[in-house]
């Protein structure tokens, strides 16, 4: 009980408390113990398991929380980057006072999701992380936040549904643990799609990805890294592992759908990465991409492929928060995300670009760090599932998601040459090309502490997954090919280390002539810049993808914005055709009166003549009926 | 007993007692009486949540007599009411300062809750109509307070239309007297309506509690000053409705399914037609007068779902939206007050001026929307699920729409008023009360829904489910 106390309300007490000082430094600090405390007490969860704890609400309604293997390395990393973003912003300014308040309860939230055993506690502590991302993309200008609300808004409003429908299908509102159920009625389809779209939407997959791209202009890096690239894709995955293990047992077209998902969000959100120019904007297109890699792996629907999503979930949250604090960290030195203003900071910021590197690395999936353990396993996954599809929708799948994972693999790679080049090598851009300094401790510390996981967890990626994914799944997984990482590893040090002796000594005898410039007949001192904002420049002038670049960056058809001209449209009608239509005839009923009201005033002249006119027309009237 | 009677007699008497009372002492003393009535209603909650019941009764005829009850329904909207109240009157002492007629203003709404708190102490159907009627006497005043040609027209179709509903629910009366010979709520419980009955008490229901077709009067009363659009909106006036249906068809009458079914069909199109309109208006109080009709929509379609879980989830709903109703409608009374437009697009950028109002307008308007951790996310959220469970699917979906455009069209105003250019210059906000008021109910939404399960004990014990 203790250990719940401590992950999930000190931070959210810590909140509190950090509110009522004035002194920025005293609110880093109090959130800062807070969250030390808190990561240490889910470490010790894995030592000492506690007892599900559940507490009745209402109606025979419950709050239940308890941890299974897989929230527990959850609840780990979460509490891990709220640590570290904390330690990132201890020097950095923040305008708001609820920063590190926000921080804190939105990691107390996000632990209670995980935490939750019950279906009211999960949307509980959904809600609250929504509104969380609402306050801490509102820190930033622009309308980032409103964006964000409205289309994961949208997406939790879908997981409410889905998960009501599921309940008043299933008449239990506990979270099942082995007894899925199979979709295969429209009520339980609508379900796993609605809890699909929140989950997907949580994790940014596509098409509810595009407030990411928005919020990266505006918000601040450190939000960048712990809301899109940690928490939510933490919280998603975390959800869809739930929804394909625990709720319901995939089909064919379940399985389909998913892997179409994947295959669909990596391409497309590669190709837009490709040709951003700002480094916020491009890391966002990443954050995106990669969700799809783990949206493939639950698709595949074997444990492989299961275990490589979620071993790539954890992956992807720690080089990609780095790679946002590692842009944070350029940003505070130039003040620019800009590609094209960046340039030679490697020399400058010699620790910020060695973890850069590694992070870039990682997500391109290159070995041996973690970023391509986790692809070959998803490789596997969808080998192994290839093989073993019956159905030939389920091949189809099969063979574009696998095509579309290597392409944008392939694709990350290119878009990375870009960065590294951009920003740490080249020659400086910026205006005023003056030398930078490394950034302070407690930037650079979280940077390390990414890094290092980065190559530790892609050296010893099979113990990390037997011990604590593997279980979850229920048992072992048989790899289809071995991939020793600590031999190959070996070797490709050997391999760096001897192209740094030859370079080593090509330097200190120059065997190669070197020219200047030639131009024409005229020798120039000036060097030639190729910026790496040109790379791929043609990749997006292409005639062939031309058209789908234009579709991708077309405005309208933004979720958002469909969304809202849905709303406009119907709002609208309803507006128009029912509201005014009962005012119009409501008025005209009150016209209606007046009309007869002044009618019979008209007839009430006083003349007697008219006065027994009508009683004789009367007498008519009644003469009629009676002798009818 | 004596509580409940002095629940009633002491806004009654006080308002003409205030009345009589000079004009500078007249905001305090409406402030003391509001206080003592919801300090006299909160007596009587110890007694209701141990179970005991209290009734009095003076017979006149066989359709009508004097009869007062206390039960669990009663002494919660007794308190709810009166304090949402309290605190609408606290912020007009600041929001009403510079009226020359201010007494008039504070003896009707004085006036005003004696006859809610009479109408929900009603243990007779007649006793119940005679304070309906003088509710809307009341309102009827209070929306065309400014005197006007608008506001004139406002009050008038306000007290036409409900006063249509009234008749209504009038001759439903009659049928049920014809049909029981009685018209006490005690000897009638257990009883089946008749269909042609229920559908003319639903008719005086719909009108004050402003659901489609006869919503129009409540977003035009938007005319009347704020602390009177947050009292009829949200605390007090369109929630006599609800609570007549809560009483009349959940606590005492059995009605039948095809009533049901259609009250529930009737709720959720007013929550999508309304809803839609919020989205379409421009004028801030329009906008949250459209948010009430609909969400008291869902009220409505809990209530019909008939079930005793729904009941307790209505009685959730009704509590969570008067708090944040009642802050929106008084956010939006600030905003009107410091920039004397309430058109949102003349409006912007108040954020930096107003970032407590600001704050406070976030938590109320997640609350109605149904976030988490606001108040307002029980209600929903247990209403969708009990819709479903019940077999409404049709009804279930709609409703989750329904949230959809709420977040949409609030959202759309806190974007309009509070962010981008600001584009009239306000002073900012210092030590008012009118913004105490605000954050208090914003604060309030957040803290109940935080601490749900204290909150949803008591109103089990309250109401015994």
């Amino acid at each position: 009980m203790l250990n719940i106390f401590l992950v999930i309300k000190l931070p959210f007490l810590a909140g509190l408390l950090a509110l009522l000082f004035k002194s920025k430094a005293s609110r880093a600090n109090i959130s800062l113990a807070a969250f030390f405390i808190s990561l240490a007490a889910a470490v010790i969860l894995y030592f000492k398991p506690v007892a599900d704890v559940s507490l009745d609400l209402i109606g025979g309604y419950s709050l239940s929380i308890g941890l299974t293997r897989l929230s527990w390395l959850v609840l780990v990393f979460i509490n891990l980057f709220g640590l570290l973003t904390c330690f990132y912003s201890h020097s950095r300014e923040h305008e708001s006072r609820g920063y590190f308040s926000y921080l804190l309860w939105l990691v107390a939230f996000s632990s209670l999701a995980v935490f939750a055993r019950d279906f009211i506690t999960l949307i509980f502590a959904w809600g609250a992380v929504l509104v969380l991302l609402y306050a801490l993309l509102s820190l930033g200008p622009g309308y980032s936040a409103k964006k964000a609300l409205s289309i994961v808004g949208l997406a939790d409003f879908a997981l409410v549904l889905g998960i009501c429908i599921y309940v008043a299908v299933t008449k239990n509102t506990m979270m099942p643990q082995g007894s899925a159920v199979l979709i295969n009625t429209p009520l339980l389809w609508a379900s796993f799609l609605l809890m699909l779209s929140g989950a997907l939407a949580k994790a940014g997959c596509g098409p509810f990805h595009t407030w990411i791209p928005t919020a990266s202009e505006s918000a601040s890096v450190e939000v960048m890294a712990i809301l899109p690239a940690s928490l939510d894709k933490l919280l998603g995955i975390y959800l869809l592992a739930k929804i394909c293990l625990d709720f319901f047992i995939l089909n064919h077209l379940a399985m389909a759908l998913l892997l179409l998902f994947g295959a669909s969000t990596i391409t497309f959100a590669v190709m837009m990465a490709l040709i951003q120019h700002d480094l916020r904007k491009l890391l966002s297109y990443h954050a995106i991409s990669q969700v799809g890699y783990m949206v493939l792996g639950f698709g595949t629907g074997n444990p492989i492929g299961i275990a490589a999503g979620l071993f790539h979930m954890i992956n992807n949250a720690i080089y990609k928060s780095g790679l946002f604090l590692t842009a944070g960290a350029v940003g505070e030195r130039k003040n620019t995300f800009e590609l094209e203003r960046l340039g030679a900071l490697a020399s400058f910021m010699p620790v910020t670009f060695a973890c850069g590197l590694i992070f870039s690395l990682s997500i391109s999936g290159i070995p041996p760090l973690n970023g391509f353990a986790s692809k070959w396993m998803i490789y596997q996954g969808a080998l192994l599932g290839l093989f073993n599809a019956s159905s030939k929708l389920l091949r189809f799948a099969f063979i574009v998601s696998l095509v579309s994972a290597m392409f944008g693999s392939a694709l990350t790679l290119a878009s990375f040459v870009k960065v590294i080049h951009a920003v740490f090598l080249g020659q400086d851009n910026s205006s005023d090309r003056k030398k930078v300094r490394e950034v302070p401790f407690n930037m650079r510390i979280p940077l390390i502490i990414l890094a290092a996981l980065c190559i530790v967890l892609g050296l010893f990626w099979s113990p990390f997954v037997s011990k604590f994914i593997g279980p979850y799944l229920g048992g072992d997984l048989s790899y289809l090919g071995n991939w020793n990482s600590v031999f190959a590893a070996v070797f490709l040090a050997g391999g760096i280390l001897l192209g740094l002796l030859l370079a080593a000594a090509g330097r200190i005898k120059k065997s190669f002539r070197t020219d200047g410039y030639f131009v024409g007949c005229e020798k120039t001192d000036e060097e030639f810049n190729f910026p790496a904002t040109e790379f791929y420049r043609s990749v997006e002038e292409a005639p062939s993808v031309r058209l789908a670049y234009k579709a991708l960056k077309s405005e309208p058809l933004d979720l958002y914005n469909l969304v809202k001209a849905a709303l406009n449209v119907f709002s609208r009608a309803f507006y128009i055709f029912v509201d005014r239509l009962i005012y119009f005839l409501t008025n005209l009923a009150g016209y209606f009166v007046l009309g007869l009201s002044y009618l019979f005033r008209k007839m009430h002249t006083g003349v007697l003549d008219l006065y027994l006119a009508f009683c004789l027309a009367g007498l008519v009237v009644l003469l009629f009926v009676l002798m009818k | 007993m004596t509580s409940v009677f002095l629940t009633i007699t002491v806004p009654v008497l006080g308002a003409f007692v205030l009345a009589a009372l000079p004009k500078r002492f007249k905001p305090g003393f409406a402030l003391a009486v509001l206080a003592a009535t919801f300090l006299s209603a909160l007596s009587i909650l110890p007694g209701a949540l141990s179970g005991k019941a209290s009734a009095l009764s003076i017979n006149f005829t066989s359709w009508f007599s004097f009869s007062l009850a206390s039960d669990g329904l009663a002494v919660f909207m007794a308190c709810v009411s009166s304090f949402v109240a309290l605190l609408i009157c606290a912020y007009s002492l600041e929001y009403m300062s510079h009226y020359e007629d201010r007494g008039r203003f504070y003896f009707w709404t004085v006036l005003f809750v004696g006859s809610m708190m009479g109408l929900i102490f009603s243990a007779n159907l007649m006793l119940m109509y005679c304070f309906w009627e003088l509710t809307a006497v009341c309102s009827w005043r209070l929306i065309g307070f400014y005197r006007g040609e608008e506001h004139t027209k406002a009050a008038d179709r306000a007290f036409l239309v409900t006063f249509f509903g009234a008749s209504l629910l009038l001759a439903g009366i009659v049928l049920t007297y014809i049909n029981y010979g009685t018209l006490e709520f005690s000897l009638l419980k257990g009883a089946a309506l008749p269909n042609i009955a229920a559908f003319l008490l639903l008719g005086g229901i719909i009108a004050k509690s402003a659901q489609l077709p006869l919503q129009t009067w409540l977003p035009d009363a938007g005319v009347a000053p704020s602390p009177v659009t947050a009292l009829l909106h949200a605390a007090v006036l369109v929630k006599i409705g609800v609570y007549a249906f809560a009483r009349i068809f959940s606590s005492t009458f059995i009605a039948s399914p095809l009533f049901l079914n259609s009250v529930i069909a009737l709720s959720v199109i007013t929550i999508l037609i309304a809803a839609g309109s919020a989205l379409v208006e421009n004028n801030i109080k329009r906008v949250l007068a459209y948010s009430t009709i609909s969400q008291l929509g869902y009220i409505i379609l809990a209530l019909a779902i008939g079930t005793k879980f729904a009941f307790l989830i209505a009685l959730l709903y009704i509590f969570a939206h008067s708090l944040a109703k009642a802050g929106l409608f008084l956010c939006a009374g600030i905003i009107e007050h410091k920039t004397n437009t309430k058109d949102i697009d003349l409006l912007g950028g108040l954020m930096k001026s107003m970032p407590l109002t600001a704050c406070a307008y976030l938590l109320c308007a997640f609350s109605i929307i149904g976030i988490a951790p606001l108040f307002g996310f029980w209600p929903k959220f247990l209403l969708i699920l009990e819709t479903l469970r019940e077999g409404h699917i049709a009804a279930g979906i709609l409703a989750v729409i329904g949230a959809l455009f709420t977040l949409f069209y609030l959202f759309r105003l806190f974007d309009k008023v509070f962010l981008g250019e600001e584009k009239i210059k306000v002073f900012e906000e210092k030590n008012s009360p009118m913004v105490y008021v605000v954050v208090t109910l914003g604060v309030l939404s957040l803290l109940c829904g935080i601490l749900i399960k204290p909150v949803s004990d008591i109103l089990t014990r309250l109401v015994g489910c």
